[in-house]
């Protein structure tokens, strides 16, 4: 009897042992119960005190670091103090010790995030996440896409381009020395939260990861391309109606280079003869399934000293990006004898993207230049082994690729390559292959070195040259009184069209012809205007020597640089206002055209009311106003009505790309009486005055309201929130009571779903994060020390258990900054140094 | 009585030295039951009793003591990731906690049951004998 109790007992206890501790026994068990496919992590380990979640549960002083960390491999001891934000601040001997140390902090605090945007990258995430059946099929499905477009290929190329320039390459792998640092000394209850809820652990950090990251972030922003939906639009309405839709040129334009006595040089030949697009289809071609989400894009400007109260310059960077959480940024501050730099870091690489030392300051917007175009090829025969290329062959490149997934057997792929690029899409048959800049190998890291060190404009100079793409803007100013603007990047020379289109990838004529000259890209310094400044618009007036094109925004770089036009002794609250400024002028560009066609006596009592909500409206998209709602729903409803055309096209298998608001803004202006204004399937020849008339009546309806039947606030309708990297909801901020919209300079996204609201006839956002100023950071130089003060949306730390993961998100939605501490010396600030830590 | 008090506060205290020392509560748990409800006589309810309830205790204080520390913000996110069915973070504690009392409790049942199969069985009579000794000789056969 005991013998048959002692036996019970244990397998009791053997059975309670396997559940908790083996995610695959207590899976399958639940899941051969509920007859459905479930993930459970090991709940025992994660539940216990001692090492489960638990132990991401910070104390809300803040995390509780090592106080020293013993590391052979470092030549000096560093201190590495964290102060009351959890800024890490870096004393280092030397560059090689201060960016291990960098990589050490950056680990201590961000570790998940880091791995995971690499994985996400490399096409790598069936690997981890996929926990079931259904996300084992939609995570492969991305993995295969990301690593047909190339850029897992393109990180390695990147490395081995790094490892021919020694001292940059020591500096990256020094930093992937401090990670595993990091890595090497945890154990499980160390583990930072996520890793416990999907039960897998991190690999040690390589170089090749900061690669990846590097070209994780050209990807986010050059990822734009209405390549297909152009091709279709010039296929189905004739050239002369496809540039009546599409005009290139916004004639309001204030570009960011406007001086036009710098185009006065002789440039490199490229042809002038027009780039046909590759027509050799039957259907339509489906559009871009991935397009850059509205809302990316940045802000950046510097002021002279004769602007400046203080006399000397004023740098200001606001970079639009995803508002993830974990951050995208983290704040750092490194210190060597050779240099002392502070800013906004990418968690997994190197460097200070958007910042300032003792002497200049830096930050970046993105060019928007198009570098990414596609070719239809041609292949010999069915196995693809070659194509057809100026009536000759060319052997093509097949690399096996496997695919590994999460509880399932590996996939092999076999990518195929062109010297333009990979094979990226099959549409009825025909391949096309993909051009990309991002695919290229750069070395955009050592930028960032180089800038941490420079002194002036020429090291600026020098440390800008090696910036290849994402293109960006870069903007600088220097205590001595210097301001410049350089749009760098490699930008590739077109002939006219060119890249609007997908081309025919049989001739070389319709290759790209090289690169802009360093010395002819366009860029300003010391204008006599007294700022440089840029918002992703035109680089250039169309009177630049070189043909280009992009995605350009019209509105915020028009109103940036008239406010910048008129400003005098600035002081960093003009500069806040600015960065903070609701202001849309695409509102204030159109609503005073809506009035003016709209037939009031058309209105009924119920629409006359809806448009007197108007009255005094001063085009700031404030969070609790409602004007801004009812303006955009009109300005959608207008859009529809407009270019019916187009969804008469769709309706034929042609996807199409609706026009740019700057576009339609031309229409309004210039050509009222264009046949674009004629509804389609109707007997009436339709005015632009019946139109907007029209529009705005259907706005009544498709408005989005609130259960007293009155329209919602512009905060509502958007909804701004900030996800969690890995969507899971209880780690994100959501509904965060924010203003501003893409086309003002506090670019805040708008999330709401405008077509499938009213499908659902209820309040549809569209999913993930918003996008909008991801980093907003002012810099007052001056003769010694530069005075700083930043924000981003977030906080220090990924743990979703830290106090410290979004306590500078109300702050950054109230439009607060914090003061930077700018430290000199370790001993320096004491009182707000929380965490001191020795590196020896 | 006594007995079953000294063994609940030894498993309390092992328990509590191996989190601090080796950050390893769960597995410690069901480890040390097993060695001190081998160790101890006790009998089988009050063992489990004592074994649960001492290791639920300690659970549950630390658990609790974590929580305030960090302010409720992490087990609230948890609450919902989990899925758990419990309408306060206590709720939630004191599941845990019972989860680690349950497997205390079967710690010290499995030393309990694994020493009477190693000693042979005890009969009401023996086992009055055996208590008879012990108290004679005031001592505790451990």
């Amino acid at each position: 009897m005991r013998i048959l109790s002692f036996v019970a007992v244990l397998v009791l206890t053997i059975f309670l042992f396997l559940f908790l501790n083996s995610s695959d026994f207590a899976s399958s068990l639940v899941g051969r119960i509920t007859k459905k496919e479930t993930f459970i992590p090991p709940m025992g380990k994660l539940l216990s005190p001692s090492s489960g979640f638990w132990r991401n549960a910070e104390h809300v002083n803040g995390p509780s670091l090592s106080s020293s960390l013993r590391d052979g491999s470092l030549s000096a001891p560093v201190e590495l103090l964290y102060d009351d934000r959890m800024v890490p601040h870096i004393f280092a001997d030397n560059m090689q010790d201060a960016f291990f140390a960098q990589g050490y902090a950056t680990a201590s605090l961000r570790l998940w995030q880091m791995e995971f945007q690499t994985h996400a990258v490399s096409g790598r995430l069936a690997e981890v996440l996929a926990t079931s059946e259904e996300m084992r099929k939609v995570l492969l499905k991305i993995d295969r896409k990301k690593r047909k477009s190339g850029l897992p290929l393109a990180a390695k190329k990147t490395v081995e381009l790094w490892k021919k320039d020694p001292k940059t390459y020591e500096i990256l792998q020094r930093y992937a020395d401090g990670v595993n640092a990091y890595i090497d000394d945890l154990s499980y209850a160390d583990l930072p939260l996520e890793y416990k809820l999907l039960n897998y652990r991190p690999e040690k950090w390589t170089v090749l990861k900061s690669a990846l990251l590097l070209k994780a972030m050209a990807e986010d922003l050059t990822n734009k391309d209405h390549d297909f939906e152009m091709t279709n639009a010039y296929k189905y309405f004739g050239r002369d109606t496809f540039n009546i839709f599409y005009p290139e040129y916004f004639p309001e334009q204030s570009p960011i280079i406007n001086d036009t006595a710098f185009y006065n040089f002789e440039p490199v030949q490229v042809g002038d003869s027009m780039a046909k697009p590759f027509l050799g289809f039957d259907k339509g071609l489906p559009k871009n399934p991935n397009p850059q989400p509205k809302g990316i894009g940045s802000n950046n400007w510097a002021v002279g000293g004769k602007k400046t109260a203080s006399g000397y310059p004023i740098l200001c960077n606001d970079p639009h990006l995803k508002l993830n959480l974990p951050s995208i940024w983290f704040e750092i501050q490194i210190v060597t004898p050779d240099f002392n730099v502070y800013g906004a870091t990418l968690p997994g690489a190197p460097g200070v993207i958007s910042g300032f030392n003792q002497h200049i300051a830096w930050g970046v917007t993105n060019v928007s230049h198009d570098v990414r175009d596609w070719y239809a090829v041609e292949w010999t025969d069915a196995s693809k082994s070659a194509y057809i290329f100026d009536g000759k062959e060319r052997p093509s490149e097949k690399i096996l690729d496997t695919v590994y997934v999460r509880g399932a057997d590996f996939v092999v792929d076999t990518l195929i390559h062109t010297h333009f690029g990979p094979v990226v899409r099959t549409v009825n048959g025909q391949d096309y292959v993909l051009h990309w800049q991002a695919n290229a190998p750069s070395s955009e890291a050592k930028t960032f070195v180089l800038l941490a060190q420079a002194k002036n404009y020429q090291d600026y100079q020098a440390a800008i040259k090696h910036f290849s793409c994402p293109a960006q803007n870069l903007v600088f100013a220097c205590n001595n009184g210097d301001i410049a603007l350089w749009t760098q990047g490699k930008l590739p020379l077109r002939r006219p069209d060119q890249g609007k289109f997908v081309a025919d990838g049989r001739y070389s004529f319709n290759q790209w012809s090289g690169f802009l000259p360093q010395e002819h890209i366009p860029h300003e310094y010391n204008p006599k205007k007294g700022y440089v400044a840029s918002a992703n618009q035109h680089s250039v007036s169309p009177a630049y020597p070189y043909y280009t094109y992009g995605y350009f925004e019209e509105y915020r770089g028009r109103y940036l640089n008239g406010q910048l036009d008129a400003l005098s002794a600035a002081t960093d609250s003009e500069m806040k206002a600015l960065q903070l400024s609701n202001f849309s002028q695409k509102a204030q560009d159109f609503l005073p055209l809506f009035m003016k066609f709209l037939q009031r006596g058309d209105l009924t009592k119920d629409e006359l009311e809806l448009l007197a909500l108007f009255r005094d409206w001063d085009y700031e998209y404030h969070p609790d106003a409602v004007a801004p709602t009812i303006f955009e729903d009109w300005f959608y409803n207008l859009q529809a009505f407009t270019y019916d055309e187009l969804d008469e096209a769709a309706a034929q298998g042609m996807e199409l790309h609706y026009p740019d608001a700057w576009q339609l803004l031309g229409l309004l202006k210039r050509d009222t009486t264009s046949f674009i204004w004629d509804q389609v399937g109707t007997k009436k020849r339709e005015t632009v005055e019946d139109i907007v008339t029209l529009s705005f009546k259907e706005t009544l309806n498709t408005l989005p309201k609130n259960k007293a039947g009155k329209p919602i606030s512009w905060g509502e309708m958007k909804a701004t929130a900030l996800y969690h990297l890995a969507r899971i909801k209880e780690f994100s901020v959501l509904n965060l009571p924010v203003g501003g919209t893409a086309d003002a300079l506090n670019a805040v996204s708008n999330r709401y779903d405008f077509a499938a609201s009213r499908k659902a006839d209820s309040l549809v956002h569209k999913g993930g994060s918003a996008a909008g100023p991801s980093w907003r950071m002012i810099v007052e130089l001056g003769e010694k020390k530069p005075k700083a003060q930043a924000i981003y949306p977030g906080g220090q730390s990924g743990n979703p258990g830290s106090h410290y993961y979004d306590n500078m998100v109300q702050d950054w939605a109230e439009g607060r900054y914090n003061k930077l501490l700018y430290l000199e010396s370790a001993e320096e600030g004491k009182e707000n140094i929380r965490i001191r830590q020795h590196l020896h | 009585m006594t007995r079953v008090l000294l063994a609940a506060a030894a498993l309390f205290l092992l328990i509590s030295i191996s989190f601090w020392l080796f950050a390893s509560w769960w597995w410690a748990n069901l480890f040390f039951a097993i060695i001190i409800g081998f160790a101890m006589q006790l009998g089988l309810g009050s063992s489990f009793l004592a074994g649960a309830g001492s290791s639920f205790l300690s659970w549950f204080i630390t658990m609790y003591w974590i929580n305030a520390g960090n302010g409720g913000l992490l087990l609230q996110k948890m609450r919902a990731v989990l899925g758990l069915p419990f309408g306060s973070d206590t709720g939630v504690m004191l599941f845990i906690a019972l989860l680690g009392g349950l497997l205390a409790g079967l710690g010290f049942l499995l030393g309990q049951l694994g020493r009477d199969i190693a000693t042979g069985p005890i009969d009401s009579r023996s086992r009055r004998r055996r208590r008879g000794r012990k108290r004679s000789a005031a001592t505790f056969k451990i």
